[in-house]
């Protein structure tokens, strides 16, 4: 198992993904994995105003104790199909930006939270030649038997981010 | 003591902006229509209203020939009233320019809140932004002069 592992730690210096905590969730059948740090909160689904002239997976706005945040349906946003939404369906609420005054606020829809997992330097794979730089994703982890593929924050809804449009990025 | 003094600045938070503002109804949506916008409301009869070879129509209205926009069709509504005479127009007047807006009811009055929508300007035409109401849930805020430049392009133009 050592042996296997050692490619393994040369490719995870590479990756822009530090060892950490992640926050995993499940859309379809597969997992993913966003860093913890940018989880603001996992809330249940509300009601969703839509927003007219947007893009399909940008669902709408919500009122999250008084401070109205877009909501991106990530299903949509990865081109899958809508689904019913289940008691499973839950909004996580991420920062976005990656400047200090990181501030903007988007909600996920995804299918189902599963849990927090810690990912070690030696749990990070190869990022697979598929994956384009500058992708929306950015690696993969493994933990146990499962497969988590992450996800840059700000390349899933970074459009989203208001500071985004002003500096031209 | 003469010459000297304090001076105070208050800076209030753009949230803190309040606006006047007619809540009507489109379908399952809400939108606030600031009421400085609004001229009045009315509902249309067939004598006066005017289709142009499938270019829009035009209602006749205290003398003047207004253009008639959707607001279900500006923002892509699946639902809402589609026939003129079953709404309710309301004549919105901004820069000298002068519309009117069919909606399917006008829910009444109230004073709202500007919030942020949290999505950059470029995202949101034809929205000054958000506003929380009573049952907790969005209502948009029209910015009518972009709402009325966004209609008078084809709907393509201003799709972001």
């Amino acid at each position: 198992v050592s042996s296997a592992q050692q490619p393994r730690v040369g490719a995870a210096a590479m990756t822009p993904f530090a060892p950490g905590k992640y926050l995993a969730f499940r859309l379809a059948s597969e997992e993913y994995g966003i860093a913890i740090l940018r989880v603001r909160e996992i809330i249940g689904m509300v009601d969703v105003t839509p927003l007219p002239r947007t893009p399909d997976h940008v669902c709408g706005v919500i009122n999250l104790r008084g401070r109205i945040v877009p909501v991106v349906d990530l299903r949509v946003r990865f081109g899958m199909t809508a689904t019913a939404r289940t008691a499973e369906t839950c909004i996580v609420v991420v920062d976005v930006g990656r400047g200090e005054d990181a501030t903007a606020r988007v909600g996920c829809i995804v299918d189902a939270v599963s849990e927090v997992l810690a990912i070690g330097a030696e749990q990070f794979e190869p990022t697979p030649r598929c994956v384009a730089s500058g992708d929306v994703v950015t690696g993969l982890a493994t933990c146990k038997d499962r497969v988590l593929i992450l996800l840059d924050v700000d390349r899933v809804v970074g459009e989203l981010d208001p500071a985004a449009l002003d500096q031209g990025r | 003591v003469l010459g000297a003094g304090t001076t105070f600045r208050l800076r209030l938070p753009l949230t803190l902006a309040i606006i006047d503002g007619m809540v009507v109804r489109v379908g399952s949506a809400r939108y606030v229509v600031p009421t400085p916008c609004i001229e009045h409301a009315f509902r249309a009869a067939a004598s006066d209203l005017h289709r142009l070879l499938g270019r829009g129509e035009c209602v006749r209205a205290r003398g003047a020939t207004l253009p008639v926009h959707r607001l279900k069709t500006l923002f892509g509504q699946r639902d809402g009233v589609d026939d003129v005479l079953g709404g309710i127009l309301v004549v919105v007047e901004v820069d000298g320019e002068r519309a009117c807006l069919l909606v399917d009811e006008i829910v009444g009055q109230q004073q709202v809140v500007i919030k942020s929508l949290g999505v950059p300007r470029e995202r949101a035409q034809g929205l000054a932004g958000g506003a929380i109401m009573t049952d907790g849930r969005v209502a948009l805020i029209l910015d009518v002069a972009t709402l009325l430049a966004c209609a008078r392009e084809p709907l393509e133009a201003c799709a972001p």
